[in-house]
């Protein structure tokens, strides 16, 4: 399959990092004394990218002006790069924009140009301008970029041959050379033996020539999500309810929930970070019972949590960090069979604590009360072949219940049964158990201590 | 009238003519004599029922083990809220109940409502037990009662036995006491017949021998019961 690359510039990127409206007051973004971008109303009173900023004075005297950001640039493009990572695996952020290697998605997402409309859609809706074009590599696509073109995959290789020499990334004094020698389209230069070209360009020329149309490709430095993810959000003024925190928290359990899903991952655990007034701190932990990377089977458990939490005056940044992953594997489910829903577990996690619920589980130990406890998690091990009857209940720790002939206020039913254990790890047991029925016709089981004679309760069968 | 509108709720037994017999759902309480007083012959598979008594829950427990053993060898989902004592598993399991399946769940008292209500929404559990009491008020016990019904879960309470005297919107309830003969219960309030009390007798030796029991559905003829 040819590889088929589509590139995506974001012109107004510079003014949006900057939050500057486009439809506000004229203002020019500008960086190194020369102008990098303009909004609508600077653009209608004349100034444009490219010209010195003393001209945009002089043209524009109420003009506001703000130095780029070109690292604030860099975290947005970081940004739309996790977006793009949903069609393609294959993105690199590269001067100012992407480029996206999109021949691979076309099974899943349709042929490059309906794949093209989806990229664009997502950002008409906003508003946010974007220029988008594709071919046989990153060197054609930005070609084409440049040149305002976007050429039907059919069409590549004419629209490439049919392209000015001007439009080529070269020195200036090249292109004044191609003209003299009555080289005018780029299929001119193509048409041009490769040992002619050697001898009258510089042999980087030809390198570009390869790698504009695909024959040699240049790698690229892919974008990878990051291993971890934390993401920030800073307000003014402070948050001071909880319904307010609910929005921003839901956006950025969407953003984690997307960067889950392009890592093919789940999180059992979310960590909030979220700042006070007095730049306090705290830490919100939302646990779950297994690893998830469903949008509600996270948000129910965080609003759980949320509620418990005492709020701050008010909240100025809250950060999500998510460290804990695992492997996430959709199950295997046929057409009828719903996936049993673990969304109740969470819940009761983030609202009565992590270890709210517990299996009974049975551990290899002789004595009752290390043999028996509850786990995390269920798990069964196989009684031993010869076990007396054992109570449904055990009285952990036992109660004592004097040291006479027999219990108090107990009639001895059954036993014993002689236990003598525990010497391997400094608690050791000599006891006889005996099943009792007391007064109030309950069913008891009890332990005289072979050393000290005293009889305890140990367990209840009803 | 348009029965097919209505024919979910025939199906489910939550509607019946009175002319007519309808199906419920139910787990053999495990005793003959109990399954022949309670409507259905078992306890309601679904909705809410109170035990009103002052005696520990283990004798509730106790006397809810065949309804266990049945739900546990079907391989489906247990729940115990706020049990007073540790739960053995070795006793579960010389019980035939796999541990396994028995969701201990602890929750402060004022969450009990809340806490049992997401236990019955889960779908996952068949049975759940609470263990603890706690100051319900009627409109939590009917949205208890009505989520259990919607989801198919059987929820046990146990109340006070000062409670009796307060209207409850459970179809089921019965006081529970306890003496040398066994386990005395008064069922105050079931479906379409009228008080009943009767002993369970308990083996002294065998504290927890009960007889073996399975699950039916049973076919309820209404007019019988007048």
């Amino acid at each position: 399959m040819t590889a088929v690359f589509a590139k995506l510039v974001f012109p107004a990127l510079a003014l949006e990092v900057l939050e500057i409206p486009q439809d506000g007051v004229a203002t020019v973004v500008y960086a190194g004394q020369r102008v990098v971008a303009a909004n609508t109303q600077a653009l209608a009173n004349g100034l444009y990218p490219g010209m010195t900023l003393s001209l945009a004075h002089s043209l524009c005297p109420s003009v506001h002006t703000q130095v780029q950001r070109p690292d604030l640039e860099r975290q947005w493009l970081h940004h739309w790069a996790h977006w793009a990572y949903r069609y393609s695996d294959q993105v690199a952020i590269q001067h100012g924009g992407l480029c996206l290697e999109i021949a691979a998605s076309q099974r899943l997402f349709g042929e490059v140009s309906r794949i093209l409309e989806q990229l664009k859609a997502t950002h008409h809706q906003v508003q946010r301008p974007i220029r988008i074009a594709s071919g046989l590599s990153p060197e054609m696509a930005a070609l084409f970029l440049a040149e305002d073109l976007c050429p039907d995959p059919n069409d590549y290789w004419q629209t490439l041959q049919a392209s000015p020499v001007r439009a080529l990334p070269i020195e200036a004094a090249q292109h004044t050379r191609m003209q003299r020698m009555g080289l005018v389209t780029i299929g001119d230069l193509l048409a041009l033996p490769q040992r002619d070209r050697l001898r009258r360009f510089p042999k980087e020329l030809d390198t570009l020539l390869h790698a504009l149309t695909g024959q040699q490709l240049r790698p690229l430095n892919w974008f990878k999500p990051p291993p971890v993810f934390q993401r920030t959000l800073a307000f003014d003024p402070g948050l001071v309810t909880q319904e307010m925190m609910r929005f921003p928290m839901r956006r950025l359990l969407q953003e984690a929930c997307q960067w889950l899903r392009l890592r093919q991952s789940a999180t059992d655990q979310l960590c909030w970070r979220i700042t006070d007034a007095s730049r306090h701190t705290h830490t919100l932990l939302v646990q779950l019972n297994q690893p998830e990377s469903g949008l509600e089977t996270l948000t129910d458990p965080t609003w759980l949590t949320l509620e418990r939490w005492r709020l701050p005056s008010a909240v100025y940044a809250m950060c999500l960090h998510i460290d804990r992953l695992s492997r996430h594997t959709p199950d295997a489910l046929d057409l009828f069979q719903a996936r049993p829903s673990q969304a109740w577990r969470h819940r009761l996690m983030a609202r009565l604590g992590p270890d709210c619920i517990q299996w009974p589980i049975r551990v290899q130990d002789p004595r009752p009360e290390h043999a028996n406890r509850y786990g995390l998690s269920p798990s069964e091990t196989a009684l031993p072949q010869r076990l007396a009857e054992r109570p449904l209940w055990i009285v952990h720790p036992p109660e004592r219940l004097g040291s006479g002939t027999t219990p108090q206020g107990h009639q001895l039913l059954c036993g014993p049964e002689r236990l003598e254990t525990g010497w391997w790890d400094g608690q050791p047991a000599r006891r006889q158990y005996w099943i009792t029925r007391t007064e109030d016709q309950r069913h008891a089981w009890v332990y005289q201590d072979a050393i000290d004679r005293q009889w305890w309760l140990s367990g209840w069968f009803n | 009238m348009n029965s097919k509108l209505l024919q979910p709720l025939f199906d489910a037994g939550r509607l019946w003519q009175g002319q007519s017999s309808r199906t419920t759902a139910v787990w053999s309480s495990g005793h003959p004599a109990l399954d022949r007083q309670l409507v259905g012959g078992g306890w309601p598979a679904h909705g809410l029922l109170e035990c009103l008594t002052e005696l520990p829950s283990t004798a509730l427990f106790g006397l809810w083990l065949p309804v266990w053993q049945q739900i546990s060898s079907l391989g489906q989902g247990l729940g115990l809220l706020n049990p007073s004592y540790q739960l053995s598993a070795e006793g579960l399991q010389q019980q035939a109940i796999s541990p396994q399946v028995v969701h201990v769940v602890r929750c402060a008292r004022n969450e009990q409502a809340w806490t049992l209500e997401q236990l019955v929404r889960s779908g996952t559990l068949a049975s759940i037990l609470c263990c603890a009491e706690a100051p319900y008020q009627t409109k939590q016990l009917r949205r208890l009662h009505l989520a259990a019904q919607d989801v198919g879960c059987q929820l046990v309470i146990i109340r006070h036995s000062a409670a009796g005297n307060l209207p409850s919107p459970a179809p089921t309830r019965w006081s529970l006491t306890r003496d040398s003969d066994g386990l005395h219960l008064h069922v105050s309030k079931q479906a379409g017949r009228p008080p009943v009390t009767l002993c369970v007798p308990t083996s002294p030796n065998r504290p927890l021998a009960c007889p073996p029991a399975r699950r039916r559905v049973a076919l309820l003829d209404t007019k019988t019961l007048q």
